[in-house]
C-alpha cells in the first residue's frame, strides 16, 4: 500500500522552501512577504511555532553557529526536501484538475488568473 | 511619563485594543504592571501592540521565544496577569500548562503571563498568530485555565449546598440559621462562577467559528 501523502500546510510549504538555504527566522518572514508580493506575512507565533516543529520533525536543521552569534539559521534536511518535492507534486496535481474542468466550461484560466 | 489604571475582563484582547487606541492617542507603552501602564508620549500611531499569552510556557521556552522576537525586531514586554492559580508561598501549582511547565516559580513564569508585543506601523494588521490552527489553539491555552478555576469554584458551590439539603438529625431552625449565614458567600462564588462561565462561552464560540472557518481554507 502507499503511504497516504499528508498535504502540508502553507505554512510550512513557504518556511521549507526559504529554508533550502541557510536562513534565519527573519529571513524567512522577507522571503515570503516578497515571493508572495505581500499576500502571506507570517505573525511571529505562528513562525515560531512552524520553525520549532518543523525542527522537532527533523525537516530542518540548525546550522553550526559563529561564536557571538543570536540568531539561529536553519537549513532543510534530505527529509524536508523530499516533503516539499511531494507536496509539489500534489499541487501540481490539484492545479491541472483545475484546468482540465475549468477548460472543460469554455473558460480560459490564464487569463483569469 | 503618563501612568495610568486599568482592569480588563479579558486581559489578552481587551489589552490589545486598549493599547492601539493609546497609541493612536500617540502614548507609547514603556512599562506595564498588574493594573498600572506606564507611557510616554510619541507620534500617534507609530507603533502597534499585539498580546500573547506565554503562561503556558516554561522560562526557557519563553526565553527562547522571546529571542526569537528580538530577531523579528520586535519589543517585548513581560506583564503579569495572574488568571488561573492556586498559590502556596511563591510556588503555584498550573493544571492547564504545558507538560514540564506545571509548576511555576517567582523566579520563572510567576508575574510573566502575558506577553506585550510592539513594532513599528508598517500599515499592516499585526498578529502574532496567522492561520487558522494557530489561532484555535492560542485560544484553547487561554480558555484552559478558565475550565481549571471554574472546577474549583463550582466544586466549592457545591459543598456548600450539600450543607442545604436537610439531614433528618437537623432541626429546621439549624438549617435556616446555616443558611442565613452562608448566603452571602454563596451569591459571592455564584456570581464569580457565572462571570467565568460568560468568558469559557466566549472563548468556545470563537474557537467553534474559527473551526468552521478552518474546514474551508488556512
Amino acid at each position: 500500500m502507499i503511504k497516504k501523502q499528508e498535504p502540508l500546510t502553507e505554512t510550512a510549504y513557504l518556511i521549507l522552501l526559504a529554508m533550502l538555504k541557510p536562513n534565519h527566522g527573519y529571513g524567512v518572514m522577507k522571503f515570503v512577504e516578497e515571493k508572495t508580493k505581500g499576500r502571506v506575512v507570517f505573525g511571529p507565533g505562528t513562525l515560531y511555532g512552524a520553525i520549532n516543529n518543523l525542527h522537532k520533525k527533523g525537516w530542518i536543521e540548525p546550522c553550526p553557529t559563529k561564536p557571538g552569534e543570536r540568531k539561529i539559521e536553519y537549513i532543510i534536511t534530505d527529509e524536508g526536501l523530499k516533503r516539499v518535492k511531494e507536496e509539489l507534486r500534489r499541487l501540481k496535481e490539484i492545479y491541472e484538475i483545475g484546468v482540465e474542468i475549468l477548460k472543460g466550461r469554455g473558460e480560459n484560466h490564464d487569463k483569469e488568473i | 511619563m503618563i501612568k495610568k489604571f486599568k482592569l480588563f475582563m479579558n486581559p489578552v484582547s481587551d489589552l490589545e485594543k486598549w493599547l492601539n487606541k493609546m497609541s493612536n492617542e500617540g502614548c507609547r507603552l514603556i512599562k506595564a504592571g498588574k493594573v498600572f501602564y506606564y507611557f510616554e508620549e510619541c507620534k500617534r500611531n507609530k507603533y502597534v501592540y499585539a498580546v500573547d499569552y506565554v503562561a503556558n510556557k516554561s522560562y526557557d521556552e519563553l526565553s527562547e521565544y522571546q529571542g526569537f522576537l528580538e530577531e523579528l525586531n520586535i519589543r517585548h514586554m513581560e506583564k503579569p496577569a495572574n488568571l488561573g492559580k492556586l498559590s502556596i508561598g511563591n510556588v503555584r501549582w498550573r493544571p492547564y500548562a504545558d507538560k514540564g511547565a506545571r509548576i511555576a516559580t517567582s523566579s520563572g513564569m510567576i508575574n510573566r503571563e502575558l506577553l506585550i508585543l510592539e513594532k513599528e506601523n508598517d500599515g499592516k494588521a499585526f498578529n502574532i498568530y496567522t492561520n487558522e490552527e494557530d489561532k484555535i489553539n492560542a485560544l484553547k491555552t487561554m480558555r484552559k485555565p478558565i475550565i481549571v478555576i471554574m472546577a474549583f469554584i463550582g466544586l466549592m458551590l457545591l459543598t456548600n449546598i450539600v450543607d442545604f439539603i436537610p439531614i433528618h438529625r437537623w432541626s429546621f431552625l439549624e438549617i435556616n440559621l446555616l443558611a442565613q449565614r452562608r448566603m452571602p458567600m454563596l451569591i459571592v462564588i455564584g456570581i464569580v462562577e457565572v462571570l467565568l462561565l460568560i468568558n469559557f462561552i466566549r472563548f468556545t464560540l470563537a474557537i467553534n467559528q474559527l473551526k468552521r472557518e478552518a474546514d474551508i481554507h488556512e
